[in-house]
């Protein structure tokens, strides 16, 4: 386990400095630099100030010695400056994380509840009319691109029914406390509802297939032959061991839904990290880009590994020689 | 059902009820005392020598008093100074040599949000900051221009005078003002580290508004200065949300979730939904200073034969884009200066579409029909040029696909080709990497004469760095000397006279095409009073937002 621990962990960093390269090379080679952006805006601006300004930010080196700038600071801990908002990187990330994490722990738990509800509801009543909605509603769910049916919430919701707000973490000015509690819950309803819907449809599908193999197995037939009540056998001993796949799904997901935070964010201006990563991007901000980028594929690498670990310890089958 | 599933199932009943209810009276109390501006965009800074962004000029707009502004009629009047200076007051000398002196006298009530008062030494000051090669500005333009900024008179501390090294009509339209006690002492120990002072991200301005917070990736929020020496203003507080997809913004104006945009990349079809969809928003469509053309490569083989480039101008139906594509809101350009700038010319050559005259000229030009329903040269070579813009700009987009099937019919093929916006304006112009056709728009001011745009010397070359901004290549000994008169003449009339003189020639010679003006699109909730959009860039809807009133 601790060797197979350990490899893994060097495979990580490995990924990890390959993927770095990767999204520095791809961000570097992005037509235009903040530079030229400025300049755009600016008819007056000259050469010689665009040259200046080059030469402050350090555009003028070759990328291979931008790069080792930039991994050596990331090294110290030092993720650098953000050239938009001008505060270090690492506490604008910081920031926004909590915001992402907010939104993304929201989602995972709703998507889990209701996914594992409706999964265990329909394959506890298969082939019923409730089965064929749940699955017609899953597969509609897996259907729709994020981006998509943010825009047809926001005007459902927000716009026809105006029940939601069309974006944004919280109402300025609102009283702290429970006013305050109150309205970011208010406005996580659309942001949630939206990234939640994908991985709940998966997940139904997957705990119906689960739960629907789980049931026929001999010690759930024991255990209704012992004379446990039928709702005694389901939750302790069905839904248990059909959870277990689940659980592995779970952590290899989470990425996924981190992902798909990047549109929901942008859709809803929610100030999270998917929103952060679009602005660096479109304002060449690269030292946030990065930042964004690299946690992003950390987020990956972890779980990746959190679910080879889950299998491990959910199924004794598995062995880490 | 156990007591604890109960509690549960009220706890859950209280806080629907709550979520029902109370939320949304938090948002109509707030509403009468606060104005929640939407935009497209976060501000990169609030320093606006130091950075560019349009969205953090319109913040400064409130956070900021000016020495002179620009007013809906695109007037000037003064704000920190007691007048605008005129040359028939006096306060405007013209010396010999072509020099001039500027004098102003500052007001006495103003300060900054700190309380310190605001003076002249800010303005002598934060012109020998900015002029410094070290310190951050990104454009030294008018600076370069400027022999200095005094306080001639150290008991006097309300009077700058300001020696101009050359004659520049505008030198009445005031300077950047930085609060020198904030600063100075930051900018003696490391001029650069300017760019990431305190000032820049939160600034002591001192206009109607002061900063409290700014919540990257989320909203500014200003509150009423109770100093303000025009008054306080009528609303308490300002709320800037960045909401950066135009179409979640649009949904945000028709729920009522902000009361006015700018900044919005709002089209007319959306700004059309918006009135549609909500009656208690006004959409306002001002005629603004922002020019749509086609640039051409003079230097090309074809177009740099007048004839040629007149019939691509009598090919292209812009009436028909105007009312098509705008509703025939936004108007048709006849030449390169707005119909609100002072030097406007309505009597320059204007072309109609008219697909006889323009097959008519290209026959002039030495061009014969080939049969595939292409002109060819007298080479025999095919009629085909490349047209490059934006891409992922829709309307660019439309536009392109039109005038491709309105320049087939005289028998010219052209070939699309776009760039990134990035690319497009940081090379493809810049370095004049187009080989026939470019459209894109000039944004203008009021103080914008077209030297930078028309003037020979302005062609970007290796040779002068690729300095100026005539992308087309136009060079004309008489427009050089009629843009060299006007750049110097002070007296508006005759200025006026030279710039209507230079258009004439520009539209026989079209170095352009000239396609249409663009609107500024704002909007604004019907219950917002004296809000009065002006159409400017650098002057946005919110400049005289300290006298915006709730109706009841």
């Amino acid at each position: 386990m601790q060797r197979f621990l350990a490899r893994r962990l060097v495979h990580g960093v490995i990924i990890l400095i390959g993927l770095s390269i990767l999204m520095f090379t791809l961000l570097v080679l992005t037509p235009g630099d903040p530079v030229e952006l400025m300049a755009a805006s600016n008819p007056d601006i000259r050469p010689e100030d665009v040259s200046m300004l080059r030469k402050y930010y350090g555009l003028d080196d070759p990328m291979y010695v931008r790069y080792f700038k930039w991994i050596r600071s990331v090294l110290k801990g030092d993720l650098g400056y953000s050239r938009t908002y001008g505060t270090p990187v690492t506490k604008l990330v910081v920031d926004r994380l909590r915001n992402t994490l907010t939104l993304l722990a929201t989602s995972v738990a709703v998507a889990f509840t209701v996914g594992v509800t409706a999964g265990v509801y329909s394959a506890l009543h298969q082939y019923s009319a409730a089965d064929y909605v749940v699955t017609v509603a899953a597969f509609a769910g897996l259907a729709m691109p994020v981006f998509w049916q943010g825009i047809v919430f926001i005007l459902l919701f927000a716009v026809w029914l105006p029940w939601f707000p069309a974006g944004g973490m919280m109402t300025p000015g609102v009283a702290p406390g429970w006013p305050m509690f109150l309205d970011r819950l208010w406005h996580l309803v659309l942001p949630v509802s939206v990234l939640a819907t994908s991985g709940m449809a998966s997940w139904t599908r997957y705990m119906r297939s689960s739960m629907l193999e789980v049931v026929r197995h001999d010690y759930v037939r024991t255990a209704r032959a012992k004379g446990n009540p039928e709702r005694v056998v389901i939750r302790r001993h069905a839904m248990r061991n059909a959870l277990i796949p689940i659980i592995t799904l779970i952590a290899l997901s989470v990425p996924g839904i981190l992902n798909g935070a990047v549109l929901t964010e942008t859709v809803f201006s929610w100030p999270g990290m998917g929103l952060l990563l679009f602005q660096a991007v479109l304002g060449h901000d690269y030292n946030v880009a990065m930042a964004v980028l690299l946690f992003l594929a950390l987020m990956t690498v972890v779980f990746n590994l959190l679910a080879d670990l889950a299998y491990g310890l959910a199924d004794p089958r598995i062995r880490y020689d | 059902m156990t007591n604890s599933k109960r509690s549960l199932l009220a706890l859950v009943v209280v806080a629907a009820l709550a979520l029902g209810t109370q939320i949304p009276s938090v948002v109509a109390q707030q509403s009468r005392d606060t104005v929640v501006f939407g935009m497209a965009q976060e501000p990169d800074c609030l320093a606006m020598t130091f950075c560019s962004m349009a969205a953090g000029m319109a913040v400064v707009n409130s956070v900021f008093a000016d020495m002179v502004k620009y007013d809906d009629k695109w007037q000037l009047h003064s704000q920190t100074v007691e007048k605008v200076p005129t040359l028939k007051d006096g306060d405007w000398q013209l010396l010999p040599g072509g020099k001039m002196k500027v004098t102003y006298k500052f007001k006495k009530g103003f300060t900054w949000h700190d309380g310190k008062p605001h003076t002249a030494l800010d303005a002598s000051w934060t012109y020998l900051m900015l002029r410094n090669p070290r310190s951050p500005a990104i454009t030294r333009f008018v600076l370069r221009k400027i022999e200095n900024m005094l306080v001639p008179n150290p008991s006097d501390p309300y009077t700058l005078v300001v020696q101009w090294n050359e004659t520049y009509p505008f030198a009445n339209t005031g300077h950047t003002v930085y609060p020198r006690h904030v600063m100075e002492r930051d900018y003696l120990r490391d001029p650069a580290g300017l760019k990431s002072h305190k000032q820049v991200r939160n600034p002591i301005g001192s206009g109607p508004y002061k900063l409290v917070e700014w919540v990257p990736g989320s909203h500014i929020t200003l509150e009423a200065y109770d100093k303000f020496p025009e008054g306080v203003a009528k609303i308490k507080k300002q709320v800037w949300r960045f909401i950066l997809d135009a179409t979640v913004l649009q949904a945000n104006v028709i729920a009522n979730q902000v009361d006015a945009t700018e900044i919005n990349n709002f089209s007319i079809d959306q700004m059309i939904e918006i009135e549609r969809r909500n009656p208690a928003v006004t959409a306002h469509y001002t005629p603004a200073m922002i020019w749509e053309h086609i640039d051409v490569n003079v230097e090309n083989e074809w177009l740099k034969d007048k004839r040629v480039r007149q019939a691509l101008a009598h090919a292209i139906n812009r009436e028909e884009l105007s009312t098509k594509l705008f509703y025939g809101k936004q108007p048709v350009a006849h030449t390169w200066l707005p119909e609100r700038h002072e030097g406007f010319n309505p009597n320059v050559k204007k072309y109609a579409h008219d697909p006889a005259r323009a097959r008519a000229l290209l026959a002039e030009a030495g061009f014969t029909m080939g049969p595939d329903g292409i002109l060819r040269d007298s080479k025999g070579a095919r009629f085909d040029i490349t047209i490059m813009t934006t891409a992922g700009n829709a309307v660019r987009e439309q536009v392109q696909q039109i005038i491709k099937e309105q320049l087939r019919a005289v028998g010219i093929d052209l070939r699309i080709d776009n760039r990134p916006a990035s690319v497009l304006f940081g090379s493809t112009t810049q370095r004049r990497q187009f080989p026939h056709l470019v459209m894109y728009a000039w944004l203008m001011s009021p103080t914008t004469l077209g030297n930078t745009f028309w003037h020979s010397t302005q062609v970007p070359t290796p040779a002068n760095n690729w300095e100026g901004q005539n992308y087309p290549g136009f060079r004309h000994a008489e427009t050089d000397k009629l843009i060299d008169q006007y750049m110097t003449e002070i007296d508006a009339a005759k200025r006026v006279a030279l710039l209507r003189k230079q258009q004439e020639i520009w539209a026989d010679e079209l170095p352009s095409i000239p396609l249409y003006f663009r609107l500024h699109l704002t909007t604004s909730n019907k219950k917002l009073t004296n809000v009065k959009p002006t159409g400017l860039s650098g002057t946005y809807i919110n400049w005289n937002s300290q006298i915006w009133q709730w109706q009841q």
